[in-house]
């Protein structure tokens, strides 16, 4: 179960982060910049951790739980409601351009229903065969972009300036980083004995492909252009042709982060689960469950 | 009991949704887009090259037309041509985007930003430049059904025969010219009705730098290393090229090359057509050096 539960740390982290990065507004040392954000970020999840040690076994103050309980209930709803905006409006712009958006919001939240009713251990082991896929995927459309790659863009990724690097490290610490934080929630309430070494091994894996996401598109675009197109990293995968035989194969993409947003927006769906039953505000589980669906869909909807 | 009854709706909406067939339209019902010109002048005039099925009796045939609209702005000018049709244009197969001599520098930056925010056109269209665009497109005889595939054909073979990099994709342009470098169009030209890569021009921005002879334009990837290797002919002389590497030193270029095949008098030509264009182009292309040093290894 260690396995699964490092490779499900790593699709909660890659979830929809791969559709927004490099983000808005990129400047010079971008990448080193969001290297330094994820290492902020590890910092952030232990103390999440530690934190939700003593969340679970109500060794806090009463009243302190139930505030603690209602931001992170919050935070998890925000961060299920953006994962899917964000898969959503991917696949309505980039994907199924020419169909309603509601088709994909209607089979989308379909298969998040559906295995909200299934028990956790489902996604979770779920996630290692996505994660395979997905590293396989996102490693193999890289080496067979390399014709698309520019090697004059590399020069600006790496040196920031002092001035801005600082805002723009907080930027991708709020945007990117942030979230994952819900998987100490999932991992406090549903794994026996949760492991941190394994979860950071797994977020770590997550920012690994996270990083060749991002390199991607910036040697195929450049930094600038990279930042200001929206789903850079798709765009990049589009453009690739082996011969002439395999072009277009934004449908593999297409896939990468089907997996990962359902991993993602059904564990933040759990946690919240988890959460409302720990504080005893719903009762029957698929109450719980319906209600996160519920308010999910109406933020996708949005 | 809830289970199961929710499996099956959800089972029953998948069955209807992925498919998706919701906006299916038969092909004699749309225009099928291969490739795009813009020629400029006062106002912009947008020409597309259309395959459509014919209904009816022609519904096996494919066919080519070109239609054509005009407006100050490439948007206008599209709204003019959409007005004009009845069938859905679909930029799904479009391969081309020719730009026309006429098309002038403030143009050039609105029909830059304009085709980025076409969603539907592909980014790995190739762009090219010729004398008039739409006459390039309506006066050539097509090899494939569409002139815009055939363009397309030419640059892969001139590359894969000559190892020029054109790097004239629509995504590597944007990328060059978002980014202040220059970037290169291959210019067409039509010979016998057949379409014919004549040589290339180098831009900044939207401003034209110089424009170069295919042999020039063989000696100008050379100097870029953006040459994946060929066959290079000079005169009499030739050889394969296996791969070269040019470095600037100050106020010289030293290149080694790797050849096989090679003629006696290669050498000589190579580093004489090395020089002759650092003479001519050298200073408007940036290059800023006086003299290349070629080391050619044969027989490789």
């Amino acid at each position: 179960m260690r396995f699964y539960e490092g490779t499900a740390a790593a699709m909660v982290l890659f979830g929809n982060i791969g559709l927004l990065i490099p983000y808005k507004g990129a400047k010079s040392g971008d990448f080193t910049v969001f290297l330094v954000a994820f290492s902020i970020s590890v910092l952030l999840y232990f103390l999440c951790f530690k934190w939700l040690e003593k969340f679970k076994t109500k060794q806090i103050n009463k009243a302190l739980f139930y505030v603690a309980g209602i931001i992170s209930v919050i935070f998890c709803l925000v961060v299920c409601a953006e994962t899917s905006k964000h898969f959503l409006n991917y696949i309505s712009t980039e994907v199924l351009i020419k169909n309603r958006k509601i088709y994909s919001v209607v089979a989308f939240l379909g298969i998040v229903i559906y295995a909200l009713f299934r028990r956790p251990e489902a996604i979770v082991k779920f996630s290692a065969p996505a994660l395979v896929f997905i590293a396989l995927s996102v490693l193999i459309l890289f080496l067979v972009s390399g014709n698309n790659f520019n090697a004059d863009f590399l020069s600006s990724l790496f040196v920031p300036k002092t001035s801005e690097s600082v805002l723009r490290t907080f930027e991708y610490l709020l945007l990117c980083f942030v979230s994952p934080t819900v998987f100490a929630v999932f991992s406090a309430f549903y794994f026996k004995k949760p492991s941190l070494k394994t979860e950071i091994a797994g977020l770590g894996a997550g920012a690994v492909i996270l990083a060749v996401c991002f390199l991607s598109g910036v040697l195929t675009f450049s930094l600038a252009e990279a930042s200001e197109i929206r789903h850079a990293y798709p765009k990049s995968v589009s453009v690739i042709s082996v011969g002439e035989l395999f072009t277009r194969m934004e449908g593999i993409a297409c896939f990468v982060f089907f997996f990962s947003a359902l991993v993602k927006t059904v564990i933040c769906a759990f946690s919240v689960k988890a959460l409302l039953f720990s504080m005893k505000i719903a009762r029957p589980k698929e109450t719980a469950a319906l209600l996160t669906a519920g308010a999910v869909l109406i933020s996708a909807i949005l | 009991m809830i289970k199961k009854f929710v499996c099956a709706a959800v089972a029953l909406l998948l069955i209807f949704t992925l498919p998706g067939c919701e906006g299916y339209r038969e092909t004699d019902a749309c225009y099928i887009v291969t490739a795009v010109a813009f020629d400029g002048g006062e106002n912009i005039e947008i020409s597309l090259e259309v395959v459509s099925t014919g209904g009816g009796e022609r519904r096996s045939d494919a066919y080519s037309e070109i239609i054509t609209g005009q407006g100050k702005t490439p948007e206008n000018a599209m709204f003019s041509l959409s007005s004009k049709i009845s069938k859905i244009l679909m930029f799904d197969h479009c391969t081309a985007l020719v730009l026309g001599e006429s098309v002038k520098e403030n143009q050039l930056d609105e029909i830059i930003n304009f085709a980025r925010e076409l969603k539907e056109i592909n980014l790995s269209v190739y762009v090219v430049r010729c004398e008039n665009a739409r006459k390039l497109l309506a006066l050539s005889k097509p090899s494939a059904v569409a002139r815009g595939f055939d363009i397309v054909g030419n640059i892969r073979e001139t590359e894969k025969d000559t190892g020029i990099k054109y790097e004239n994709r629509f995504f590597e342009l944007f990328a060059a010219y978002k980014t202040g470098k220059c970037y290169k169009l291959p210019f067409l030209a039509v010979d016998e009705a057949k379409i014919i890569i004549e040589g290339e021009t180098v831009y900044h921005n939207t401003q034209k730098k110089e424009y170069l002879s295919n042999e020039d334009s063989l000696i100008y990837s050379f100097f870029i290393n953006k040459n994946s290797g060929g066959k290079v002919y000079f005169g009499k002389e030739y050889a394969d090229v296996v791969n070269t590497k040019f470095k600037r030193r100050g106020k010289e270029f030293t290149a080694s090359v790797k050849v096989k095949n090679e003629s006696d008098g290669f050498k000589k030509a190579f580093s004489n057509k090395c020089n002759e264009f650092l003479q001519k182009h050298g200073k408007k292309l940036g290059l800023e050096a006086e003299k290349a040093k070629v080391k050619i290894k044969g027989g490789v």
